[in-house]
């Protein structure tokens, strides 16, 4: 049984559709990360499961249990559910021990003391039990947002976009400690973040999202290595989206006529045409591009080449003797093509 | 430097040596608990206590979900009900008195005749209570509306998520987090009501039995000339204690209890729907706001085309000549020019207060305002009402006479709004763009010609709105001019009041019906100057 299903779900705020019959399962003990791009409908999704906002049609069940269908409708706080905020929503006027303890007091559990203490355990915020919120760094901010989430030992965990906060260092730290819980505790985790390399390292698997609708589902490497769509191959691994024709088995594109590869499964007509930066060859038989800039980034050089209006990018080790302004040959080692 | 200190020099002289002077006639300390505690002493001091703490009852309970309605429900007309319930400071309190006298009073009321008599009487504590209290309700609905929009949806959202319903959810994060706001809101109305004259004179003094409060037994014993005037000085230390009092606990409550919401993106605010009761709860809302706002000030204006008061029949304009006799025309042309040169007194003072960027003549200029009116007018009257005499560069003598003059009055008015000038002078400064001075300098302008062309015009807005709200509040201010005001002559605020509780309440109706147009009238305008600032 999935432990969160969406079935058919639209969503519009006014004449903007938001969210278009969408449909997800999440399984049980899985984290599923809803990836896209800024305004795609990612938060209103998650938003939808946590009761927080009705669609205008469609079906969600929790574990089975129907929570909403435009009539039944299940209240938020009767949902079972754990959620941590971009904003973090920590209250202020409560102390970080009372923040985390507000679930339990609602429930009127026992112990409450001793389970507040293994969550902030859990997130390693013991010593600062009594401080107040605004004594709290961001990422401890969140933390607490996140002990307090989970100290119910929800079944299902709704996370959005709990890093995008946070600077560089911390967003890792963070990350792993996510993992780690995750591991432990075992709990279905729904994560919306637009930060690719987020979703790609902590998820089971990746539902990423476009304009309200998911493009593709699948493992982060399925994801990654073989993308659905062009629009799932240019943000998720930032290769150059090209739109062109098929001609007597060439790719013509902005007045340039680039060679396929061999093995090219090639049928004529318009085509967008996916090529990853590291596919992108320097040098060889290719028509000659002007370099417009170059940018070192540690490990690789990226190259970035004038293709009329278009840029087409290449990553690779350094080329002695390139430098902006002048043109070089460029090439394509391997593509994805799609018929448009 | 030696402007700033010009000043304090002349604050020092104009207020806080009178009231040195005032304090002295008090008696000592020694003496003060048993001359607080004289029955009719304690008497006035549980008047002021009671009637003010009920004034704050009476705001936070009309005020709190008014606020609420129109900051986080969908509640209908919400920018409309916001502008009513924020109207009646503009307003001032005598006139609320006056309609309600009009709508409440025991015999021939309107709403009495509707409901019967002897239901309804406004005479007395509570009714003193609530009038006070609607009449400063926007303190309390400015104060706790700005605190619901700082509270992020995401936190109430957070307490949803956490098992909590959404009555649970109000009662444990929304309002502990608005409680900070709502105590200063409220505590803003007690040292508005403590400080209050007119309302507690017109209801408390021919109430059965007669509620006095301080103020009320201050211009009473004043009336009694020099005999009355240490009593006076007693009761006006107490008012002073209790004002301060207040404040200073205000403050150090906010400070205690301060909540500082966090930072971070979210979603913001979001409207909660009223659902199925949406009709009901707006229809609710807007009854009350009309019966507590526009009911009193339609009264006044009815009252004012009544044949004669306290009696229905058709309505006529014959009374409307009052406005027209050669008293009222004196009163109001005095009021005009006073208000004037007040407001731009304390519009330019405060600016240059402001510029000297000296915190400590900021605080020395705002305290003045925390001083009740009647304490401040007390201790002008009490300092200036014989001549004071200045020996300066050996044999040149002044005889500052300003007893019985409407110099002092002036300065009263002057002294009393100053704060207004100083604080919205020195917020524009602060978030002016210094560069364009900095550039009309490099062009070649002077010191003094690069503030008029680059600085001068960015604070144009907010000086001219606290110059307007100042001659707002001057033109019919009461508390003190019935007090300083020299024998015979009369200001709108004295005259209405005269008529009102001896002589005429038909004639003040009319009155009272063209001070509110005008002040209407004057609202207007300032929105608009504010919409167009702000469009900028
Ligand atoms: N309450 C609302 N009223 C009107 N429009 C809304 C509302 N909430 C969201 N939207 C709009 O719906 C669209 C999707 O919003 P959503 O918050 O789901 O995007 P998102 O994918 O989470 O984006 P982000 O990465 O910026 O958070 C946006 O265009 C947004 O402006
Ligand atoms: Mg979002």
């Amino acid at each position: 049984m999935a432990a969160v299903e969406l079935h058919e779900i639209e969503k519009s705020f006014g004449s903007t559709a938001v969210v278009k019959r969408l449909s997800l399962e999440v399984k049980e003990h899985e984290l599923l990360a809803l990836l896209g791009p800024s305004g795609c409908g990612k938060t209103t999704t998650l938003r939808m499961i946590a009761g927080l906002e009705r669609p205008d049609r469609g079906v969600i069940r929790l574990a089975g249990r129907l929570v909403d269908d435009g009539k039944e409708f299940v209240q938020p706080e009767q949902r079972g559910l754990g959620m941590v905020f971009q904003s973090y929503a920590v209250w202020p006027h409560k102390s970080v021990f009372e923040n985390v303890a507000y679930p339990l007091q609602l429930r009127r559990e026992q112990n409450v003391e001793a389970k507040v203490m293994e969550a902030l355990g859990w997130v390693r915020l013991s010593a600062l039990a009594q401080r107040r919120p605004h004594e709290l760094s961001g990422g401890q901010l969140q933390r607490v947002a996140l002990a307090r989430a989970l100290v119910g030992r929800p079944k299902v965990l709704l996370l959005d976009e709990p890093l995008s906060n946070l600077d560089v260092a911390l967003r890792e730290e963070l990350r792993g400690e996510i993992a780690s819980l995750r591991a432990t505790l075992g709990t279905t985790m729904v994560l919306v973040t637009h930060d690719q390399g987020e979703a790609l390292a902590l998820a089971d698997r990746v539902a990423v999202m476009n304009k309200g609708v998911i493009e593709q589902l699948a493992e982060p490497d399925v994801v990654y290595r073989e993308p659905g769509t062009p629009f799932v191959a240019g943000f998720v691994g930032g290769a150059n989206v090209l739109e062109g024709v098929v001609q007597d088995g060439r790719f013509i594109v902005e007045g340039q006529s680039f060679e396929l590869p061999p093995r090219t499964a090639v049928t004529p007509g318009p085509v967008t045409v996916v090529v990853r930066t590291e596919d992108v060859a320097v040098g060889g038989t290719g028509p000659a591009l002007t370099l417009q800039a170059k940018l070192f980034l540690g490990s690789t050089t990226e190259y970035r080449f004038a293709l009329g209006q278009q840029v087409l990018r290449s990553t690779g080790p350094a080329i002695d003797g390139l430098k902006p302004a002048q043109a070089a040959a460029v090439s394509f080692r391997a593509v994805r093509l799609f018929a448009r | 430097m030696k402007r700033a200190l010009v000043i304090a020099a002349a604050l020092i002289a104009t207020v806080f040596l009178p009231l040195l002077v005032l304090l002295l006639n008090s008696g000592s300390p020694a003496t003060w608990p048993a001359l607080w505690l004289a029955p009719q002493a304690l008497n006035a001091l549980s008047g002021t206590l009671l009637s003010s703490f009920g004034a704050s009852l009476v705001a936070l309970v009309f005020g709190l979900p008014f606020a609420w309605l129109v900051t986080r429900s969908d509640v209908a007309g919400a920018r409309g009900l916001k502008t009513l319930v924020t109207l009646p400071s503009a307003i001032p309190p005598y006139l609320w008195t006056m309609g309600w006298i009009a709508l409440a009073n025991p015999r021939s009321g309107w709403l009495t005749l509707v409901i019967g008599q002897n239901r309804l009487d406004v005479y007395g504590l509570g009714g003193i209570a609530f009038v006070l209290g609607t009449s400063a309700l926007p303190l309390v609905v400015l104060a706790t509306s700005a605190a619901f929009e700082r509270i992020d949806s995401s936190l109430e959202e957070a307490a949803r998520l956490s098992g909590a319903s959404a009555l649970r959810t109000f009662t444990t994060i929304t309002l502990p987090l608005i409680t900070p706001a709502a105590l200063s809101g409220a505590a803003l109305v007690f040292v508005f009501a403590s400080a209050s004259f007119g309302v507690p004179y017109l209801l408390g003094v021919s109430a059965n039995p007669p509620t006095p409060t301080l103020t009320t037994r201050i211009y009473g014993e004043v009336l009694m000339g020099e005999a009355g005037l240490s009593r006076a000085a007693v009761l006006s230390v107490e008012l002073l204690v209790v004002a301060v009092g207040v404040l200073l606990l205000n403050g150090w409550l906010a400070k205690a209890g301060r909540v500082r919401l966090p930072r971070g993106k979210g979603l913001g605010q979001k409207v909660l729907s009223l659902g199925r009761l949406r009709g009901l709860v707006s229809t609710a809302a807007w009854a009350t706001a009309i019966t507590i706002i526009v009911l009193p000030l339609g009264a006044i204006f009815l009252t004012g085309l009544q044949p004669t008061w306290g009696q229905w029949g058709s309505l006529t304009f014959k009374h409307w000549g009052v406005v027209m006799q050669a008293r009222t025309l004196q009163a109001i042309g005095v009021s005009l020019a006073l208000a004037l040169v007040a407001a731009l007194l304390v519009g330019s003072i405060g600016l240059m207060i402001a510029m000297t960027k000296r915190r400590w003549l900021e605080t020395l200029a705002d305290a003045p305002s925390a001083i009740p009116g009647t304490v401040l007018a007390l201790a002008l009257l009490v300092t200036f009402s014989r001549d004071v005499r200045f020996v300066a560069v050996e044999r040149v003598a002044f005889v500052l006479a300003l007893g019985n003059t409407f110099w002092l009055l002036l300065l009263s008015y002057v002294v009393k709004h100053l704060a207004l000038g100083v604080r919205s002078s020195s917020d524009a400064l602060s978030q002016a763009d210094p560069t364009l001075g900095e550039a009309a300098r490099l062009s070649g302008a002077g010191r003094f010609r690069a503030f008029v062309d680059g600085i001068f015009p960015q604070l144009r807005g907010a000086l001219s709105a606290a110059v307007l709200l100042t001659f707002l509040t001057c033109v019919s201010e009461l508390t003190m001019s019935v007090l300083l005001i020299p024998t015979g002559s009369d200001v709108l605020g004295t005259l209405l009041f005269e008529l009102q509780s001896y002589a005429d309440p038909g004639s003040a109706a009319v009155i009272a019906s063209a001070l509110l147009l005008v002040v209407l009238a004057a609202l207007l305008v300032e929105s608009a100057m504010v919409r167009r600032a702000e469009a900028r």
